[in-house]
């Protein structure tokens, strides 16, 4: 019987990405950023979003996103990461406005576009939702509501989480060599934690890995039933929550922030399709997102924050960069084996084989393939 | 009588009595305690050498960008001692530097004419600056940095062993470049580079 519902070569195959840059990150509503990075008016971030640049500004009319392109030459209208500057176009000048549309022409005579040209030209501007300090986008013209991807009860925790941020956060991106839906998938996997991070996050939990109900020796596979029957997969099932008992300690900088205290656990979020967002105790938090380049490379994009700091006088640099250190480390860890796994993928390759506790992935997986591929297994 | 205490732990301390020794300074070490390295107790300094008769160096670390020891300066100075600097006698310094205090240069150090220094910087061995060169308060340059013209170093920020930076380099405050080789022509305030993160990570305040 069947224990897998993806092949390899969806992890290799330009034709895949390509699917999944129109069904997948072109349709659904994918995080960008925090809302605390646009706080002030002209400040804005840039960015790419399945190799689409995309820049999300705050102007007059509040936080909104756009592609990065101006419609004349196409050039960028912001080229830094991260600032604070109006819309304008630094290649000739053309200015934009609140809403994207065109303000201002220098040389406009030059042009002599038609009022009715003139008109129409503006940026392209794209749905933008907040979930608590979270931003999401979405290249669909008719997006579809964000609670049919997310359960209203999914978006009820994200908001809380999300709202006790600090504004202070460390950042990066750096590029590993293998597809983003193996982190994606990497992340569901506990199992993976006592036989690669067994100096660096295992020492942290009270139990190697969660355990399942015991089976009986002829009880049906939840997996393979999965596999068969071919249910529909709700969207909003491929988001959701875990959390995991930590060693109880008490961390120096908990009594600075507003933090639970008491809280011994170690939280996920899962975000379909490419966000995994935890939180250590409620008092540091951690957003990874796994962005597309190639079949074979992603861009890992990492931040870092504590919960609100009582007084804004405290500076949490020193902080900040060591927990990124501690984190990247353990990022590194799964690193080597996922590109390892990657470099392996070929027409050789058989068939993943999913075990009982995969359940999540395999799911995911099903959704995947009815949703982008659009085929059975 | 005036007394010279070196203050502080780890490594530094230890290369600071060297030096005090070479330059033949008697000086008393204090080695002070922390919990969590940043706030250290400076209450038996206090019970033990009066700030009137007391001259004080302190030497911490470079790590966590150097908040540590400024912090600790700071605690130092607001208790009413004044502070002095250590000097390697293998150093070369041209006449016109001021040092505000608290300044350690290495053995085969070499600082050019123009080159202002901040507070509690740190130059360990062999760091070479050229003319004009501006290093923030405790900025720390490991073994063999060298600076060119006009380099700016911000507060608090760490470069590694044997990095370069060409003329005109500026380098925001509070940053760590701890992966050797040339400098970028600029690094962004609060900016991490090292093996581990190559690329680069970056604290952004959002205030």
């Amino acid at each position: 019987m069947p224990r897998h519902a993806l092949d390899t070569e969806h992890y290799t195959s330009p034709d895949t990405l390509a699917l999944e840059r129109a069904r997948l990150f072109g349709k659904l509503w994918t995080f960008v950023g925090f809302s605390s990075m646009v706080r002030q008016q002209n400040q804005f971030f840039s960015r790419r979003v399945a190799g689409v640049p995309i820049l999300i500004q705050r102007t007059e009319a509040g936080i909104r996103a756009f592609i990065n392109e101006c419609p004349h030459r196409l050039s960028a209208i912001q080229t830094e990461s991260t600032g604070k500057r109006p819309l304008v176009c630094p290649y000739h000048a053309w200015s934009f406005g609140s809403e994207g549309e065109l303000r201002g022409m220098p040389n406009h005579g030059l042009y002599q576009f038609s009022s009715a040209e003139r008109e129409k030209i503006c940026l392209h501007k794209l749905h933008i939702e907040e979930v608590g300090q979270l931003l999401f986008i979405n290249f669909s013209e008719t997006p579809q509501p964000l609670n049919e991807q997310f359960s209203d009860d999914f978006l009820t925790r994200l908001r809380d989480a999300s709202g006790r941020l600090d504004s202070q956060i460390i950042y990066s991106c750096h590029r590993v060599k293998y597809n983003w839906k193996l982190n994606m998938e990497n992340v569901k996997d506990y199992n993976h934690v006592p036989f690669v991070h067994p100096k660096t996050f295992l020492p942290a939990m009270t139990q190697m890995v969660r355990e399942l109900a015991p089976a009986e020796p002829e009880s049906p596979s939840m997996i393979i039933d999965m596999l068969t029957k071919q249910a529909e997969v709700p969207l909003d099932t491929l988001s959701y929550t875990t959390q995991a008992s930590l060693k109880p300690y008490k961390n120096w900088f908990a009594d600075l922030c507003d933090s639970p205290g008491d809280d011994h656990h170690y939280y996920n979020w899962f975000i379909y399709p490419n966000v995994n967002f935890c939180s250590v105790k409620g008092e540091h938090f951690l957003l990874q997102q796994y962005d597309p380049v190639s079949p074979g490379e992603t861009d890992y994009h990492l931040w870092m924050t504590t919960a609100r700091r009582k007084d804004e006088r405290t500076d949490f640099t020193a902080l900040l960069s060591a927990l990124i250190r501690g984190e990247r480390t353990v990022i590194a860890e799964d690193t080597q084996v996922l590109e390892r796994m990657q470099s392996g993928f070929g027409e050789h390759s058989s068939r993943f084989l999913h075990g009982e506790y995969e359940a999540h992935i395999v799911q995911q997986h099903l959704w995947y393939r009815q949703n982008v591929l659009e085929t059975q297994p | 009588m005036t007394h010279y205490l070196l203050v502080g732990e780890g490594e530094a301390l230890d290369q600071a009595v060297r030096t005090s020794r070479e330059m033949a300074i008697d000086c008393t070490v204090i080695t002070l305690e922390s919990a969590d390295r940043y706030n250290f107790d400076i209450s038996g300094l206090l019970a033990h050498y009066p700030p009137q008769d007391s001259r004080v160096f302190v030497a911490l670390d470079q790590r966590a960008v150097n908040y540590a020891r400024h912090k600790l300066i700071a605690d130092v100075r607001m208790a009413g001692y004044q502070l002095f600097d250590l000097i390697s006698p293998k150093a070369i310094v041209e006449d016109d530097i001021r040092l505000p205090g608290n300044v350690y240069i290495g053995p085969g150090c070499n600082i050019a004419a123009d080159c202002k220094i901040g507070l509690g910087v740190w130059l360990d061995r062999q760091v070479i600056l050229d003319r004009g060169v501006q290093l923030g308060s405790c900025v720390t340059l490991l073994a063999g940095v060298v600076l060119g013209k006009k380099v700016k170093i911000g507060t608090g920020s760490t470069l590694s062993s044997g990095c370069t930076a060409a003329d005109g380099t500026q380098v925001g405050r509070h940053c760590e470049w701890l992966l050797g080789g040339r400098l970028p022509p600029s690094l962004p305030d609060t900016s991490f580079f090292d093996q581990l993160m190559p690329e680069g990570a970056r604290v952004f305040k959002n205030g």
